[in-house]
């Protein structure tokens, strides 16, 4: 028996085997049996397997490729630390969640899939700290320096940014199961004695083979050096909390801990990052070029609406430096303006020869004779 | 006066808290929304602050630059600078909502497809030529783009909402349309996700369907939760795209640097790529929310 609305219930037990999405197993579509002796529903027991499909690991992957992509980006202007880990066992996150099992799993709203939330990581590394530096006192982590700059504090925020760790290689819903051996006495009924019946509570673990943890650091105008160190750190003390510690819940159970962290910034990461650097440089040199294009076609635009003694002026008048420009304006040009008896031109072109140093008395012999027509052309009738 | 305008997309590539405040509700941290339709929106004062925040850190050399840009205070010369540039309040294209089948679909409506074509023509004269505009397609309600998110013949579960839809050209070609213009930047198949539901399905969503996340604190000394350190805090999922539009004017005085037209400074923010293309915005930036994708139209 399903509690949800009549048409969806068609539809979901039409399409059971399509369900990518893991909340829909985890969180919807709950089966519930009847008691007869209660005389109510009851949720079922029973948790039924859970697939992972091959659309939802389409998605890791994208996500994956997507995420990367977007910190490419974010290092073109800031900070990016990449690591990577293996999940030693299995790891249950967000078990105590509100969830009518009692039993939850942290399974991502639009991706699916199930995820370390940044706010879990950064608070693992900060308590990690508060141990590992501040003999276990929260107030140190305010007094030092170190711990003040990059978890922050109530007054000004922490330099480092932690990211969400998607589980996604390797990906495996598992169940597993606690039982309560002495209900009656956590309920502060009885005594712990051993005639209480055990009450098996199931739940779901993952299992995921490498992650990847991303930490980030702005750049900071005032100490940039200081915010690379501290990013630094900062990984360094994520490598330590996953490895001694775990994360997520029972991670005093063994749940939830990594093995093998290593930094992949400088052969995995930086690699894409220069190849996004290129591909950004390229892209501007593309459109640098195309407006230029897009500029000279106007300019040829504009001269073919012009006169044929229009546009020679106009030619004259946009001549470059260049040795090219020098040669055309001494052969093609001159000849023009002398066959056209243009005078603008002709002005023009005296301007064009004075600016490139071809009025002076250096001028060769052949130049000067051109300067001659020149001059007589402006000084005719 | 304002003679450039260039409009872009932002695409949510982690959770955004934009937030308004507090609130005494379910949740204690709201996101921005529109008060007419309740959509959420990122204010244009969110937004212009968090991009000249990213920019003032990545450039520090060019604080002359970005002051005339972005306007200034009472400095040393004990002049004000006015903005060169404004920007709107980004509004929402496309909003994920978790689906039966394929995942996660993106969900418009007419009313936000009618708004972006109104608003684009609007600045129709003062976009350039080549980026003319093209009109989107407004598909009726309850049309998708493809069979991919079809959990049984002409049926889709949005949630655990049930929707009768049919593959619609309009839809199709809006979806390709709106592929093209966001192009490489989403890696997750956007002609595949795209529904159209009516006005008040797509409101329902958008209110109902942001992250709602439970925080906590842990005590220190006793490894569990503080008293009253339990707060439920709204976030705009990822994979959202909202767009805005940057009005570009000609610097106020003088300008310095090459930086005195509008032209100049179009150069600079978005074709020499200083406009950052990855910026945080928001609430939490220390969890990595407010990751945003630019995506110049």
């Amino acid at each position: 028996m399903l509690f949800h609305p009549k048409d969806t219930r068609d539809v979901m037990q039409a399409a059971s085997k399509s369900m990518a999405h893991l909340a829909y197993h985890l969180y919807y579509f709950l089966e519930h049996e009847w008691n007869d002796k209660k005389r109510v529903w009851e949720l079922s027991k029973r948790l039924k397997p859970v697939p992972i499909l091959p659309e939802l690991k389409a998605v890791g992957e994208q996500l994956r490729a997507q995420r990367e992509h977007a910190m490419a980006a974010w290092a073109q202007t800031g900070h990016v630390k990449k690591l990577k880990a293996r999940l030693a066992g299995r790891i249950i996150h967000g078990l105590g969640a509100g969830h009518v099992r009692e039993t939850s799993l942290t399974i991502h709203p639009v991706y699916g899939l199930p995820y370390i939330p940044a706010s879990s990581v950064k608070g693992l590394v900060r308590h990690w700290w508060i141990e590992a530096y501040g003999q276990g006192e929260e107030k140190s982590l305010s007094e030092q320096k170190i711990g003040r700059d990059v978890f922050g504090t109530q007054e000004k925020k922490g330099m480092v940014q932690f990211h969400d760790i998607f589980l996604i290689d390797g990906l495996q819903l598992v169940r597993d199961a606690l039982a309560v051996h002495m209900k009656e006495y956590y309920e502060g009924k009885k005594a712990a004695t051993d005639d209480q019946k055990p009450v098996p509570v199931s739940f779901w673990t993952v299992t995921a083979a490498e992650v990847e943890i991303y930490l980030t650091a702005n750049r900071s105008a005032q100490s940039d050096e200081e915010a690379k160190r501290l990013l630094e750190e900062a990984a360094a003390w994520t490598k330590a909390a996953l490895t001694e510690w775990g994360i997520g819940s029972k991670t005093s159970s063994g749940y939830g801990r990594f093995i093998d962290v290593e930094d992949v910034t400088e052969t995995e990461f930086l690699p894409v990052v220069r190849k996004e650097t290129m591909r950004l440089e390229q892209r501007k040199k593309e459109q640098a070029l195309l407006e230029q294009r897009k500029r000279e076609e106007e300019e040829q635009a504009k001269l073919a609406l012009l006169s044929p003694e229009e546009r020679l002026v106009a030619e004259i008048e946009q001549l470059t430096d260049s040795q090219a420009d020098q040669q055309r304006s001494k052969d093609i040009l001159y000849s023009q303006v002398i066959q056209q008896q243009n005078k603008q031109a002709a002005q023009a072109l005296l301007a064009y020869w004075q600016r490139i140093g071809q009025w002076e008395k250096s001028a060769s012999k052949k130049q000067k004779e051109k300067i001659n027509v020149i001059q007589q052309l402006l000084n005719g009738s | 006066m304002y003679s450039i305008v260039r409009p872009f997309v932002l695409h949510a590539v982690t959770s955004v808290h934009a937030g308004s405040g507090s609130e005494i509700g379910l949740v204690d941290l709201p996101i921005q929304r529109e008060k007419h339709t309740g959509f959420p929106k990122i204010e244009s004062s969110s937004l212009k602050g968090a991009v000249r925040y990213h920019m003032v850190q990545a450039l520090p050399e060019e604080k002359k630059e970005l002051d005339l840009i972005f306007g200034a205070d009472r400095g040393e010369e004990s002049v004000t600078q006015a903005s060169a540039i404004a920007l709107s309040d980004a509004r929402v294209l496309l909003f994920p909502v978790k689906s039966l089948r394929g995942v996660f679909a993106w969900i418009t409506c007419p009313h936000v497809l009618e708004r972006w074509n109104q608003e684009m023509s609007i600045h129709q004269e003062t976009i350039s030529k080549e980026n003319a505009f093209q009109p989107l397609p407004v598909p009726a309600p309850n049309t998708v783009s493809s069979d991919r998110l079809m959990a049984v013949n002409g049926r889709i579960v949005l949630e655990e909402y049930t929707f009768d839809v049919t593959i619609s050209r309009e839809a199709q070609q809006l979806a390709e349309q709106l592929a093209t213009l966001i192009g490489e930047y989403s890696r997750l198949r956007l002609p595949e996700r795209l529904v159209v539901l009516s006005d008040d399905d797509f409101v329902d969503f958008v209110k109902l369907s942001t992250e709602v996340n439970a925080r906590i604190r842990i005590s220190h000394e006793t490894g569990t939760v503080d008293n009253g350190a339990l707060w439920y805090e709204e976030n705009v999922p990822p994979e959202t795209f909202f767009y805005s539009f940057l009005y570009i004017g000609h610097a106020r005085g003088n300008g310095i640097n090459g930086l005195t037209t509008a032209n100049d400074i179009e150069q600079y923010l978005v074709k020499s790529g200083k406009f950052p293309s990855v910026f945080q915005l928001g609430g939490n930036s220390t969890l990595g929310r407010g990751m945003m994708r630019t995506i110049w139209l």
